[in-house]
Formats: C-alpha cells, structure tokens, sequence
C-alpha cells in the first residue's frame, strides 16, 4: 500500500513539473517567435492565463458524448505518453511507468491520444475538423517512417529498445552520444520531429494563421483549455523522448530542461525561417531524403 | 447369365416391331422403347452381379454356331459389363428426357433410330471381330446422323451433312485398314490378331507380322479411323458442329452414349497399337484436350461449348489410354480399386471413373441446356431468374462441378491419381498440359454457370467498388426485362439430369470410400473428412422442408459446436489454435445468419460444408484428405460467395484463382511425394525446391498475397454482408495454417543444382515469404486507404493483416511464430467485429458507401463502440491487444535482423490508421444524413457476436498472458524459447512490454481528465444539435454538403496516387489474355467448311502417318 | 503389272479421285458423288487385296479338291466384306443425298458454301 502512495505521489510531482515547465516552454517560444518576427509577444505566462480562463468560462456546449470524450481523449494521451518515458536518468521520482513497456509503447501510445482527439472532433460535424484530421494523419504516417527507420537502426546498434537502457548507453561522455554514435539515424528522427512538432514547414496540418482548422474547430471552453493543457505535456514528453533516445537523456531536471529547450528551440528557429509544405509535398518530402538518411541507417548496421 | 445375343436381338427386334406398336398408339410405342431401354440398363447390371459373384474373367459367346475365327463371337468381361452399364443407363436417361418432354414430341422414326443407335453402341462393346466393328459403328453412325436431323432446322441439316462426310472418311480409312489386317494376319477376330502380331513378335506391332510397314500402315490406319470417330484436334470441326445444331437430348447422346463407346473400342484395340503409335496417340489425345479446352472457353454458344468440352474429355480419356502403360506401373494407380468392382489397379479404372463422369455429367449438362432454353452463354433475358429456381440452379451447379472435376465427384478422384501416377512416371509436361486445361475448363464452365446465376444489376465484371455517380441519369424502367420465374421448356425432362447427378454424387463416394479408409493407400482411416457433405446433404433436407433459416442456422451453430468439442481437444497445441479460429470463430459469426428471413436455399448447407472441410484440415491425416478437404473447402466457399447479388465476377476470379492454387498445390503434392503430412516442421526438409515454391503458392493464393490478391477484394466485397467475414477472417487462414504445418520446408536453405548453388547461398524461401508478406502489408493498407466502398476497406484491410502474419510467419523465429498465431487469433475477434458491425449498418441504411452514411453514432451506439475498440485492436494503439502483435512483430524483426521490412511494416501501420480513422469518421460521426434519422440499432444478431468479441478483446489487452502462454506452448516442441515472463511483462532480448500495466497505467490517464471535465463541466452545459456548428459564418443546412467523407485522403492520392496503378491486374488480364489470343487464333481453323475439314483431316492422317513412319 | 495390281491401282486411284473431289468440288451432289468414288474405289482395293493370283472361286467342286484348296482359292472373306461395306455405302450415300435435299430446302442453294453457318 505504501508503496502504491509513494508511487502516486512521485508521480503526481512528476506531472507537475512538465506541466509547469510545458506551458512556460510554450509561452517562452512564442516570445523567440515574436522577436524574431519583430514583435513583443505575449507574457511568458500567457498560457496559463488561457487554460484558466477556458476552464472557468461559465457556459460550455457540446455535441455528444464522443465529443465530450475527445478532449479527455487526448489529455490522457499526452500524460500516458509522458509516463512511459523515464525522464529524468536515475531519478526514483522521474521513471514514471516506464517499467510498462518500452519505446515502441511510446510510438504506439502517441496515437492513442490523437485517435480520441480525432473522434470527439469528427463528433462536432464540423467539416474542417476532418479535414484537419485527415492531414494530420497523413502526415503522420509520412513522418513517422524516417523516424521508424532511426529507431530500427538505434535498436539494431545497442540491440535495446528500453529507452532507459538507451539512456544508459548513452552516459559517460559527450561523445556517447548518438547524435555522435549514429548520426544518420539522429537526422533522419529530427527532421521528422519538426513534422512531428507540427510547426512551419509543416503546419498546414493545423494551419494557424488563415482559418481555425483541425480538430480544436469546434471546441471551446473547458475542452479547449484541456486541449491547451495537453499541447504542453504532450510537447515536453516528445522533447524528452528525443533527449533520452539522441542526446544523452539527463541525469538531473535541470539538465532535461536545457536540453530540451535546445531542442525545442531547433523546431522554432527552423519554422520561423521557412515557408509551408501543402500536405502532399509534406508526404513526399518526408518520404524522400529523410526516408534515404533512415535507410542508409538501417542499412549500416545491417552490414 | 443372359446371353449377349439378346441384348442385341431384343434392341434390334424393338426397333423392328417400333411401326407396328406405334400402330396401337403413341403409348405403346413409348412403352416398348422405354421397356427395352430398362431391358438394355439391367442386362449388363445383371452380367455385373454374374461376373463378380462366379468370379468367372469374362464370358465368349460365339454366333451362328462356329467358334471364333470363323464367326463373329462376343466378349463379355467385366470392362465390357461396366462400360454398358454406363452407357445403357445414360441411353435410359436419354429416353426419359424425350419421354417427358411435350415439344418436339418423341415418336415415330425418331424412337427407332435411338434404339438402332444404341444397337450399334451395344454391338460395338460387345463384338470381338474387326470387320464387325465396321458394321456396327456404321450402324451406330447412321443413326446418329439421321437423329441430327431431328432439330428440323438448317443449321442441324448442315451439320448433319459435315458429320456424314467426315464419318464416312473415318470408315473408309477403317475399311482399308481392316483388309490389310486380314491379309496380313489371316484373321478379323481381334483376339486372333493380338495373338498373331504377339507369337510372331512379342511385343506388339513392334516387329511381328504388323511390324513391317505394311502391317503399321494398316494398324495406323484403323487406329486413325478410330481417332477421327473420336475427333481429334484439328481434325474435329464438323463434330462440335453436330453437337451445337442437334437437339439436346440428342447432343447427350452423342457425347454420352455414342463418343463413349466408340472410345471403348478404341480401348480394345490398343493392344494391336505398338509403342510408338501410343506415343503419337498420347501426344494427340493431349493436344486435343487442351486445345480444345481453350477453344471452349471462346465460345459464345452453349452447347457449342460443351460440345468442345466432350471433345476435350475425350482427348483426355484418349491420353490415358495412350499412356496405359507407363501409368501402369505407379504404385498409387497398382494399388487402386473402386469396392463393389472386382478389378484392382490399371488405368481402367481411371478410364471408367473419367468416362463414367463425363458421361453423365455432360448428359445432364446438354439436357439442362435444353430444359433451361440456354442457348447463348450470357444467359440474356434469364438473369437473376434462375435463384428464384433453386432446384434447377443447384442441379445446374452440381453438374458443373461434376464436370469440372471438383470433390466429391468420381473425376475429382480420378484426377488425384492420374496427376500422381503423371508426376510419379515422371510426366510433368503432361501433368501441366493436364492441370492448365483442367483449370481452363472449370473456368468456362463456371462462367456460364454463373451467367446464367447472376442477378440483373451484375455486370458480371465487378472486381472494385464502383462509386456512384454525383448526378445519374434517371433510371428508366427496362420494359423488356423478363419478369416472374424463367420459362422452362419441359421441366418435367429434369428427372433425367436430376438422376445423373444423384448417379455422380454415389459414384464419387464409391472411390472416396477406397481411397481415404484404412484400406487405402494411405492406410488411415479419415471417413470424418465425408462430414461436410454430410451436413450438405442435411441441411439441403432442411431447405427442402422449408424449415425457416432462423432455426437452421441455431442448428448450424449447435452442429459446429458439437464439431468443435469432437475434434479440437485431440488436436495439438499448433492445430489446436487453428482449430479455435476455424471452428469456434465460424460459430460465433453464424448469428448474424439469424437475422435473415424467408428461404436461402443451400446457403446453410455450404456453409457448414465449408466449416467442416476447414476444420477437416486439422484433421486430415494423408495428402489426398488435405486435398479433397481443400477443393471442398474451395468449391463451397465459391459457391457462397456467388449468392452475392453483384458477385458474379468476383466469384468467377476467386474460383479461378483458388482452383489453379489447388492445382499448384496438387502439382507440388505430386511432385515432392505424398509424405508432405508425414511429421513436418523445422529440421527436416528433403523435398525438392519446387515442390516446395509450388505449394507455397498455392497457400499464398489462399491468403492473397500481393501479386496474387487480385480475387480478393472483390470475393471479400461482393458476397453478402453477413458471410465476407467467414471469408475474411477464418478462411484466409487456411493458407497460414497450411504453411504452419509445412513450415519445414520453406525454413530449409533453397537447394540449387550446380552452379547456381555458389550465387545464393543459404537463402531460404522463408526470406522471400517474409519480404511478400511485408509487401502485401503495406498494399492492402494503402489500397483500403482509397476505397469509398466499406466493404472494399474491409477486404484490403484483410489482406494486408494477412501479410503481417505471413511476416510474422516468414521469420521462423519463436516471437516471430507467436505473433502470427496472435495476429490470427486476434485478427479473427477484431475483423470479425468490424465486418459484423458493418454488415449491421449496411443491412440498416442500405449502401455501402461510406460518404452515404455519417453521424451514425447516436442512432446506433452499440456498433460505434465496437467499431472503435475494433480500430484500436487493429491499428495497434495501446492498451487494446493490437499493441501486442505490434511489439512482438517489431521486436521479432529487430532481432532477427529483418530491418527493412520492419520499416515498411511500420508504414503500413501508419497508414492502416488512416483507413481505420477515415472508416470510423464517416460512418460514425459528422453529419446525419436526413435519411437515416430514423435508423436503428443493428439488430440483436448482429450484436451478438460484437459483444463476445469485445469481451475477448478486452479479456486478451487486460490479461495478455491468457492468449500469450498457450501461444508460447504451441511452439514450444519447434524453437527453444527465447521470452520471459515476469509477472505480467513480457521480456525479450530488445525490451519489454508489461500489457497490464499499460491497461492500468491508461486506465488512470484516463480517468483523471475526465473527473476534471466533470468537475469544471458540472453546470451551465449544454448539448446542442447537430447544426449548431459555426460553418463560414452561417449555418450548415444539408448533412450532404457538411459530412467530409468523400476522397478523404485526396492529398495522399496526390503524393503517392501511382503506387494505385493496377500493375498486377494488368498482369493477369494480360496473361487471360494469352490464352484467349490463343483460343482465337486456334479457332481460326473451324471455318465451319467441310471441305476445310477434310482437308484437316487429310492433314492430320498424313501427318501422323509421317511421323509414325519417321518419313515416307 | 498383272490384274489384280491394276485393280488395287485403280482403286487408289479412284479414291484419291473421290478425295480429291471432296475437297475441291462445291456442289454438294458432286461431293456426294466424290464421296462414292472414294467408297467404290476402297471397295476395289478390298477385292485387290482379297483376290488370288489365278484362283477360282472358293466353291468345292471337280476344279477344286480340298486338299490343294488354301492355296488356289480366292478368299472369299474379303468380297463378303465388300458386299456388306457396298450395302452400308449405299445407306450413307442415300442418307446423304436426302441430307442434301433437306440443306437445299432449307438453304436455298446446293452450294457448300451455303453450307458453313456453323464455325469457330
């Protein structure tokens, strides 16, 4: 019993901090993209200002229980991601549930949230909903191959898929990093991550400027603010995910949030300097040289 | 014993007195014909009960008082009894069909010719003196041309004349043949002439007194004369013509009674024939039965068709007795007998059970013809209207498969040990000619049959969906369309084709019987294998009865159930799995059979047909019991999937394509030796390579692997809603299992002769499966990703699960093994689940395509929820069970070092989730259309067996262990383990996977949001309804223009649209499309000129004169 | 060349003619009557064949004692053989002829052109 309230607890410390630390991430870029844009921005803490106020607006409407669902959906994916993956190297308080399976859990479990998203907001008959929807997905499953293809090749080299083993292989110098060990599998998995991270030259997917398309379409009130919530967990869990599989994963939180920031920093500096892809050149770019780069991986540990 | 002589007296004597009975009246004269046709059937009959209870070899009866030489003497032996039992009867058959017919009328000269016809036959059997062949076949001929003219219209009176001319050169061949003979051996008594050519040479016309060139041209020629009669190609034109023009009953006739008994005289004769006329003999009989297969299929005309089926089966029967010899030195055929026939060993008995099944078969088929006033193949004007006869339509469709040679019927036993006897002489050519035509001849007479079966919306040609068109032109009512049930011509005339097949199903049981007890060769006994026809013949009493379909399919559930708790507790682990999925899987998806109302004539009956030869597969204990139960399994589920209302087409190409892998798997059976099913699995493989990549096709053409798909998606789609998932998600395991059992021999490294032995070194054709299967992943995922048609989804979806088991399959290693039984298992609950609760959906808003529907969460709850967790067990999402296959296989593939294709198995995972999402969106969610407000719940059948599914979905995500260790136990006798258990976790050499910890783990993820939603949601929330969406600033309408459902993933067609190019389609059309080229250039040669015939027939005398002769 | 080769030879003759005829003739009644040659001249080699070189016919009398008989008759297998096929040629002959009415009744034409609706 003990141990299952020491368990809760840790874990309960542990979402605390990525959800402090996701949204003042996300507030904080969105300060790097006004000023490199040339504008103030918004306050660091603007995001917290918006889940509140979505949370305690006074009237909430929606379109069925599927639609009500979606949110929670999506919510649950981004904290199950974040608790599969041990965060912190080492740390009692930060393995989360990790012990639950291993990196291909997280790859699969990215999708439970987005499938749940998907639903409540094809429930809302709106049709920009799917139509996001359908370009989300099929970028997806563009990016995801280069980034199957680094994971192949990592696990082929240090015969593990345990991302805590990962991390373990990866500790005692710079230079045991993959990033430094494999890399062709580390730019074959970021160039994915900025499809994953859905920013410029791929943003279309949810397309933020022109119209409100994707599934946050029809949400409003407390959905959105769960859906808010979500993006800064569900970010912060893909930023450590990377960190533990390329660059060495961290031994300390302070560690994790620099390298994170770094890395998060990439996907802002790389959207704030480039246009969109339409959806199919998304497929095709993904599909083309990053797909060649996780290849050429693949096929060197092969030999 | 009755003497012979009066078989012909009484005939002869009828036929004599004919004129004065019909004196007294058309009754009389009916009752002397029909008196002395049942005469002429039990005489023979009554020498068979003689023959086999004396034991006596064979009885001579000499005429007109002198012994043989110097009269004309008469054998009857037991070839001799069976051959006239088959052909008297057929002729009672005959006589039945033109006694029962109204128009024209059977009288009068008519009666007198058929019984001279039949004379000449019975003389032709009987006689054992040459000249008196001559007399005796002319008088059959004769007959035969005058019954010709008994159509009474031109094309018969031409015919009539062409078969005259071609006839008569036939017997002054024979004739001059005949005295040549005689001169040289002093003798016309056959015997007398076997015995002369023997003592003076031994071997026979080798180098006795019929050695010399005189005495070969002699034997060529009545040996020519004899093909001729028997229409050899080319020379054959005027033959198919006589068969077209006659009327039917005397087409039947002609293929049954007269063509077979002129074969049994060339039978007779072959003694006299030396080795190497056997050998051309040989290699025309098998030009004649493929070529003439092919000109078959060309043909538009239906008795023009089956005109050329006889002839080809003639050629076939031609071939064996041809290789007589050879054949008669297998073991198999040596150790063959048919009980109740004293005669053991030797191609008689294949001769008989080919003759015998031809001739009935085609008899009935000629008189259908004439009953059903078929006379072009398309069927126009009768479409559809043959369901609404399920009599006719099932006789229609036993007959056919009779003639193909399709289980159970006597040619599909003859075929098995005339491709094994073929193979294990060494003939693979001819097995190939054989097989290919065979396939050929099923294919033509399986499209004719579905023709005429198939409904007035089937073009005949669907293999894909077909989207409806945004603006279609009012429909006009056809006016013309043939309304009500088909107008036969005499349906009182079906008795005849009626007994035929009741004379073929207990003909095919006879040799069943010797070939699969513990007397057989095999010597094990499988009588469980007769089950499926057992449970055909039961449950066709029940449509008979017309007992109601609901009750029909409780007791198709109970009898399987039944079945199941017989058979799979005494099957090992492996089998065992397979049998839970075959069995217990079919069981549960019968309920949404009890759903339907009104009669479903036979759908009961092949449906447990089907089950039980599946489940038969377990079982089967020799390669011919897999055989049979394979064809079985095959020719049921065809006939299941033709009930479609649009599945014509498909069925077509899912026969074809079913029938050439069982054709390939009966090429590797014979090839690689009947020990197959002795103790396979890894360690031992000797069999030869192609043995091996034979039957490996055979089972890749049963789980549609890429390449080899093409009959799939339309077989899958087309046939009715209720039955697809059988297809899917039991029957495409068949294949699986079957590669499962032969495992060995496909882990073996690939042995290459020689040279190129140093180019592949220890590549195993397992390799080759794994990259097929990892392929046919991703084309069924991508293909299902375009399919607006549900059901089309669906079926791509099934292939490419399908592929992810073949890869899992191809990597031979423990997980790899697990995970394809896991996916077998699982694949079997999640498909079963979508196809089900599709089916109820479909059955609800009647359409299947899936922009049509929309928003149907809130009328029908139940099916979304099942639909959803059957996505989420198939995509692979975490907790459901679909997580698990994806660890295992990844890991597996990762271990064993297959990087590449675990990549393309992981984009074909990715874009399974589009299709799947896209499947549950449109359906499910967006708009309501205004048409299906109203739309309720799937009905309580359909519910059923979601719910159980559902429940062992979950029972399998939340406790993985109780699927997990019986799989590990399955294996365990075949690989050392090489996962741990720890607890709930699962441990391979890479990583870990803890499944019910995850459950709790997104259990609690879960449930934490969702209590803050309804904490912070807890007032002022409301529902609003379903056009209260914010659509460009005004409000939506029309569901019509808000439900984004049509080509959903428009931009992926646009990225990665030429991976749809129907290459492999292309592929097969192209190779049809040989055959057809062929067809049509062969047929050039039948321009329907006698003269052109004659000259054909002066050729091909010449010819073989020349090449029997090595040159002038 | 003595009589009974002349017979065979005309024989052969005579049915190479009939086959000639069949093939090249258009007329149907030329075909029949191509046909008979071809019959009568199979029915000559028959006699050809059969026939001894100075033999008598095979009936015992004061020419022809027992003993010697094997040897100085004609065998008279092969002129039954002829009568019959002579009977049965002259049924297929008639049968033909009468088939060649019915074609013309039905056909309009005696042409065997007229004659090839069936084909393929």
């Amino acid at each position: 019993m003990k141990d299952i309230v020491l368990k809760a607890l840790y874990t309960l410390i542990s979402l605390f901090v990525i959800t402090n630390y996701g949204l003042l991430l996300v507030g904080t870029m969105a300060r790097v993209r006004a000023k490199v844009q040339g504008r103030i921005g918004q306050p660091v803490w603007q995001p917290y200002i918006d889940i509140l106020k979505n949370n305690f607006k006074r009237t909430g409407i929606f379109h069925g229980v599927m639609f009500y669902l979606g949110p929670v959906f999506r919510l649950a994916g981004g904290l199950g991601t974040y608790l599969f993956i041990p965060a912190v190297f080492g740390s009692v308080v930060f393995v989360n549930f990790s012990f639950s399976g291993d990196l291909l859990l997280v790859m699969y479990f990215i999708f439970f949230g987005q499938l749940g998203m998907a639903l409540g907001a094809g429930r809302g008959g709106h049709p920009y909903s799917p139509i996001g929807v359908a370009r989300g997905l099929a970028q997806m499953t563009a990016f995801e191959v280069p980034f199957a293809l680094s994971v192949i090749a990592i696990a082929a080299q240090y015969h593990t898929l345990s991302i805590t083993e990962l991390v373990a292989v990866q500790q005692g110098g710079v230079l045991n990093w993959i990033v430094f060990t494999n890399p062709l599998a580390t730019i074959a998995a970021m160039i994915s991550f900025l499809g994953m991270s859905m920013g410029n030259p791929f943003s279309v997917v949810i397309a933020p400027q022109e119209i409100p398309i994707g599934p946050p379409t029809e949400m409003q009130s407390s959905f959105l603010g769960m859906l808010q919530t979500n993006r800064a967990i569900f970010n912060a869990a893909k930023l450590v995910l990377f960190m533990n599989l390329y660059f060495g994963g961290a031994t300390s939180i302070w560690m994790m949030i620099i390298k994170t920031f770094i890395i998060y920093l990439y996907t802002v500096v790389v959207g704030a300097s480039f246009p969109r892809f339409r959806t199919d050149q998304a497929i095709r770019f993904f599909l083309g040289i990053p797909t060649l780069i996780g290849i050429a991986a693949v096929v060197l540990q092969m030999i | 014993m009755v003497s012979p002589i009066y078989l012909i007296v009484v005939i002869l004597g009828a036929a004599f007195l004919h004129p004065l009975f019909e004196k007294a009246g058309k009754t009389a004269s009916r009752v002397l014909v029909s008196a002395v046709l049942l005469f002429a059937a039990a005489l023979p009959v009554s020498w068979f009960v003689y023959l086999t209870g004396s034991g006596i070899d064979a009885v001579i009866v000499n005429t007109a008082g002198f012994q043989a030489p110097l009269s004309i003497n008469l054998r009857v032996g037991m070839e001799e009894t069976l051959f006239l039992i088959m052909i008297n009867t057929a002729a009672l058959l005959g006589g039945l069909f033109f006694m029962l017919r109204s128009n024209p009328e059977w009288k009068g000269k008519v009666q007198v010719l058929f019984l001279t016809m039949l004379l000449g036959i019975n003389g032709l059997i009987l006689t054992r003196d040459l000249f008196n062949v001559f007399v005796f076949l002319e008088i059959a001929s004769i007959s035969l041309y005058a019954l010709i003219s008994f159509a009474k219209k031109g094309d018969a009176y031409e015919a009539g004349f062409k078969y005259m001319i071609a006839g008569g050169i036939a017997a002054a061949l024979f004739l001059i043949g005949v005295i040549y003979i005689y001169r040289l051996t002093g003798t016309l008594n056959i015997d007398g002439i076997i015995a002369v050519s023997e003592s003076a040479g031994g071997n026979p016309g080798a180098s006795g007194i019929l050695g010399g060139k005189a005495g070969v041209t002699a034997v060529f020629l009545v040996a020519a004369a004899m093909l001729i009669e028997l229409k050899p190609f080319p020379a054959n034109g005027w033959g198919v013509d006589a068969y077209e023009a006659s009327d039917p009953g005397i087409s039947a006739m002609a293929s049954a009674v007269s063509a077979t008994g002129i074969f049994f005289v060339f039978y007779k004769l072959i003694p006299l024939f030396s080795p190497d006329l056997l050998k051309l003999i040989t290699i025309s009989g098998g030009m004649t039965f493929f070529f003439s297969q092919l000109l078959a299929m060309k043909q538009d005309k239906v008795r023009r068709m089956l005109g050329y089926s006889s002839i080809g089966q003639l050629g076939l029967l031609i071939l064996i007795a041809g290789l007589g010899n050879i054949l008669n030195s297998s073991e198999l055929l040596a150790g063959f007998s048919i009980p109740g026939i004293p005669i053991s060993g030797g191609i008689f008995l294949l001769l008989i059970l080919f003759a015998g099944s031809h001739l009935l078969s085609k008899a009935g088929l000629f008189w259908l013809s004439g009953i059903m006033n078929a006379e072009n193949i398309n069927g126009s004007g009768t479409n559809g209207l043959l369901r609404k006869r399920p009599a006719v339509a099932g006789l229609f469709g036993l007959l056919t498969a009779a003639l193909a040679g399709l289980p159970p019927f006597p040619a599909f036993w003859a075929k098995w040990i005339l491709i094994m006897a073929l193979a294990a002489t060494g003939n693979y050519f001819l097995t190939a000619v054989i097989l290919l035509g065979s396939l050929i001849e099923a294919w033509y007479l399986f499209r004719w049959f579905l023709n005429y079966m198939k409904t007035e919306k089937d073009t005949g040609d669907i293999h894909d969906e077909i989207v409806p068109e945004d603006f279609p032109l009012e429909n006009i009512e056809d006016a013309s369309r043939a309304a009500g049930i088909p107008q036969f011509s005499s349906l009182r005339s079906i008795a005849a084709p009626f007994i035929s097949a009741l004379l073929l199903l207990a003909a095919g049981i006879l040799p069943a019987i010797s070939l699969l007890t513990a007397n057989g060769p095999a010597g094990v006994d499988e009588t469980i294998l007769f089950l499926p026809l057992a449970a055909l013949a039961l449950f066709t009493v029940l449509d008979v009865l017309r007992i109601p379909i609901k009750l029909q399919v409780f007791a198709g559930i109970a009898v399987t159930a039944v079945y199941g708790a017989i058979i799979i507790p005494d099957l090992d682990g492996l089998r065992m799995i397979f049998g839970i999925i075959f069995i217990a899987g079919s069981a549960i998806q019968m309920f949404p059979l009890a759903n339907r109302e009104g009669r479903h004539p036979g759908l009961m009956g092949m449906l447990m047909a089907m089950i039980f030869s599946l489940g038969n597969l377990l079982v089967c204990k020799s390669s011919l019991g897999f055989f049979f139960s394979w064809e079985l399994m095959t020719v049921t589920s065809f006939f299941l999937i033709a009930r479609g209302e649009k599945a014509s087409g498909a069925s077509l190409r899912y026969l074809l394509f079913s029938l050439a892998g069982a054709f390939l798997i009966l090429g590797g059976l014979a090839v690689g030796g009947s020990s197959i099913f002795a103790d396979i699995l890894p360690g031992q493989a000797d069999t030869e390579t192609v043995s091996t990549i034979l039957l490996g096709l055979g089972f890749l053409i049963k789980m549609g692997s890429l390449g080899l798909h093409i009959w799939l998606p339309g077989s899958y789609a087309e046939s009715e809603d209720d039955i697809s998932t059988f297809f899917s998600t039991v029957l495409s395991k068949a294949g699986l299992y079957m590669l499962f059992i032969t495992a060995g021999l496909f882990a073996a490294p690939l042995l290459f002769p020689g040279r190129a032995a140093g180019l592949f070194p220890q590549i195993s054709l397992s390799s080759l499966l794994g990259w097929i299967g990892a392929l046919t992943a991703f084309a069924g995922a991508f293909l299902a990703l375009f399919k607006e048609d549900i059901k089309y989804t669906l079926a791509y979806s099934s292939m490419g699960q399908v592929g992810y088991m073949l890869l899992s399959f191809a990597l031979m290693t423990q997980l790899g093994w697990m995970n394809s039984l896991y996916l077998a298992v699982t694949h079997l609950l999640f498909k079963g689940m979508l196809f089900v609760a599709v089916a109820g959906v479909i059955y609800r808003v009647k359409t299947r395509m899936m922009y049509q529907m929309g928003g149907l969460i809130s009328r029908m709850p139940i099916s979304f929820f099942t639909v959803l967790i059957a996505i989420i067990a198939l995509s692979g999402v975490p907790p459901l069970t679909g997580f698990g296959a994806k660890w295992m296989l990844y890991t597996a593939l990762i271990e064993k070092g297959w990087y590449l294709q675990a990549g393309i198995a992981m984009f074909a995972s990715a874009i399974a989730f589009l299709y799947l999402f896209r499947l549950i969106h449109v359906i499910f969610l967006g708009q309501l259309k205004d048409e299906h407000r109203n739309v309720k719940e799937a009905p309580i059948w359909f519910l059923i067996p979601q719910v159980i599914s559902i429940i062992g979905i979950m029972l399998f995500s939340m406790y993985p262990n109780t699927i997990l260790k019986p799989l590990q136990n399955a294996i365990l006798p075949y690989f050392p383990t090489g996962i741990e258990f720890d607890g709930y976790t699962v441990l391979s050499t890479l990583g870990y996977w803890n499944g019910n910890a995850v459950m709790f783990v997104t259990m609690g993820v879960f449930m934490v949001p969702l209590i803050w939603m309804l904490i912070v949601q807890r007032k002022n929330t409301q529902m609003v309804g379903q056009f209260n969406i914010v659509f460009a600033a005004e409000r939506p309408y029309k569901p019509e223009t808000t439900h984004f459902g049509y080509n959903f993933f428009a931009h992926y067609r646009t990225a990665l649209g030429f991976l749809l190019n129907p290459g492999v389609t292309r592929f097969w059309k192209w190779t049809a499309s040989i055959a057809e080229v062929t067809g049509s250039a062969v047929r050039k040669l039948y321009s329907g000129n006698i003269q052109t015939y004659v000259l054909l027939i002066v050729l091909y005398v010449t010819i073989f004169l020349l090449l029997l002769r090595g040159g002038f | 060349m003595n009589m009974t080769q002349l017979v065979l030879l005309l024989g052969f003759l005579l049915s190479l003619i009939g086959f000639w005829g069949l093939m090249t003739r258009r007329d149907i009644f030329r075909m029949i009557i191509s046909f008979s040659l071809l019959d009568t001249g199979v029915h000559m080699v028959m006699i050809g064949i059969g026939y001894v070189k100075n033999g008598t016919a095979p009936i015992f009398d004061e020419a022809l004692i027992v003993e010697d008989a094997v040897g100085k008759v004609v065998d008279p297998v092969p002129s039954a053989l002829v009568l019959t096929a002579i009977v049965i040629g002259l049924a297929v002959t008639a049968l033909m002829l009468s088939y060649a009415v019915r074609v013309y009744t039905s056909r309009k034409s005696l042409s065997i052109d007229a004659v090839k609706e069936l084909k393929w």
